[in-house]
């Protein structure tokens, strides 16, 4: 059987119903999209692929397969971006069988050429699944690449103290990233005390726990003292359930006890700035005794909860 | 070894109240290293001087960690002033 031929044949074919079939073909994919793609558009579409396929089918050219590839694979792509299934891409492609042997079907000498140009249509179509499930790959390894960016971010709190906010699950592959990136921290900016945050950790099993410990024992040797805070009250109750030891590291439940904690460690005391506005005062004394005040902010000054500033908070220290 | 005979000839000549090991310029560690570090502290305890070992790498911590050795019995610091600071408090 002369493949060449009958390929060649059915390319002539298609050439002289082109409208006829580019029209049929239009049809039946506008009818599944369901309106999510105007008329139009996706007749300019099957326009290109019906013309590209036209080309491969005559092998008049060598470009031309290259060309179709590209053309289907990026057809899938925004396809997959538009929220379409690969199911109904490759049926797009598919359809233009139907439309075609719509025409051929009482012509009894077009068999050949129809199989031929059956297979050609075959390999698109699961050229267009490929391609499709390639773009979703992407844009998953993307956004992996994004969160692990994202994730863990080193901030500084205060001189010699920084902080890390763990959002999300921990596997080992991130807390080796956090681990790397809190000791470049460390060394970088000569901080001698890191506050690991939990506050966003979902759950905390035996595995997460060994990582954390694992981290704060290199924080150790280089020198720096480590505070895990923001501990739920579910997180608690799993690590005690399980019998995790937190040792000798400090655990604190916010972030706020946990930098007040690294504060009095690092022998720092924030002092509300009413103190030494009301020092600075007339009467020159220290406005502890609030019915004594001369200073203009008395009413502020006598509710200890409204001081701005004052930190660590009254009684909550230890 | 020849570290650890030299040091304890030195301490029990001067009589030293701390030791501060640098090793910023080591940049591979194994077991071995880590149970020398272990081992001087110890040996410089003997002698009621406090070790200090400053200036690791972040690549050697992680090594470290993860062969399991957490220096028991030696202090450590960020750099060879923030050791000394260490050793000073002590005094």
């Amino acid at each position: 059987m002369d493949v060449g031929g009958t390929r060649e044949r059915m390319a002539d074919y298609l050439r002289d119903h082109h409208d006829k079939v580019l029209g049929r073909w239009t049809e039946l994919v506008a009818s599944g999209m369901r309106g999510r793609t105007s008329v139009e558009e996706v007749r300019r579409e099957l326009g290109d692929l019906f013309t590209l396929v036209v080309r491969v089918l005559s092998e008049a050219d060598d470009h031309a397969a290259g060309e179709l590839e590209a053309v289907l694979d990026e057809l899938s792509r925004s396809r997959a971006r538009d929220g379409f299934t690969p199911s109904e891409t490759a049926l797009s492609v598919f359809s233009l069988k139907d439309a075609v042997y719509e025409l051929v079907a009482d012509a009894a000498d077009m068999v050949q050429e129809f199989l031929a140009f059956s297979r050609v249509i075959d390999d698109l179509g699961l050229r267009t699944f490929e391609a499709y499930s390639a773009a979703r790959e992407q844009i998953i390894s993307d956004q992996v690449t994004t969160m692990m960016e994202l994730s863990t971010p080193v901030v500084q709190l205060w001189d010699g103290i920084i902080a890390v906010p763990l959002v999300g699950t921990l596997d080992s592959a991130r807390t080796q990233l956090v681990m790397e990136k809190l000791l470049d921290t460390l060394v970088a900016t000569g901080a001698d005390h890191a506050v690991i945050d939990i506050t966003g950790v979902a759950t905390v099993d035996t595995e997460v726990a060994q990582h954390l410990l694992k981290t704060v024992s290199a924080a150790r040797l280089l020198g720096a003292e480590c505070t895990i805070s923001g501990i739920r009250p579910q997180v608690a109750q799993t690590i005690v359930s399980l019998g995790i030891e937190f040792g000798d590291i400090a655990t604190k439940a916010t972030l706020a006890d946990a930098l007040a904690l690294a504060l009095r460690q690092a022998g720092l005391k924030v002092v509300p700035s009413l103190w030494t506005e009301c020092r600075s005062s007339r009467s020159g004394r220290r406005c502890s005794s609030p019915s004594r005040l001369t200073c203009r902010t008395r009413a502020s000054c006598s509710s200890r909860r409204t001081w701005p500033t004052s930190f660590p908070p009254p009684g909550r220290a230890g | 070894m020849l570290l650890q005979e030299d040091l304890a000839d030195e301490l029990s000549a001067t009589g030293a109240r701390g030791v501060i090991i640098d090793i910023t310029a080591v940049e591979i560690v194994d077991s071995f290293i880590g149970r020398m570090l272990t081992m001087i502290g110890s040996i410089s305890r003997l002698f009621d001087a406090e070790t200090v070992i400053v200036g690791m790498r972040p690549a050697v911590a992680i090594t470290l960690t993860e062969l399991g050795l957490s220096l028991s019995g030696v202090r450590t610091a960020l750099n060879a002033e923030k050791g000394l600071e260490i050793l000073n408090r002590k005094a």
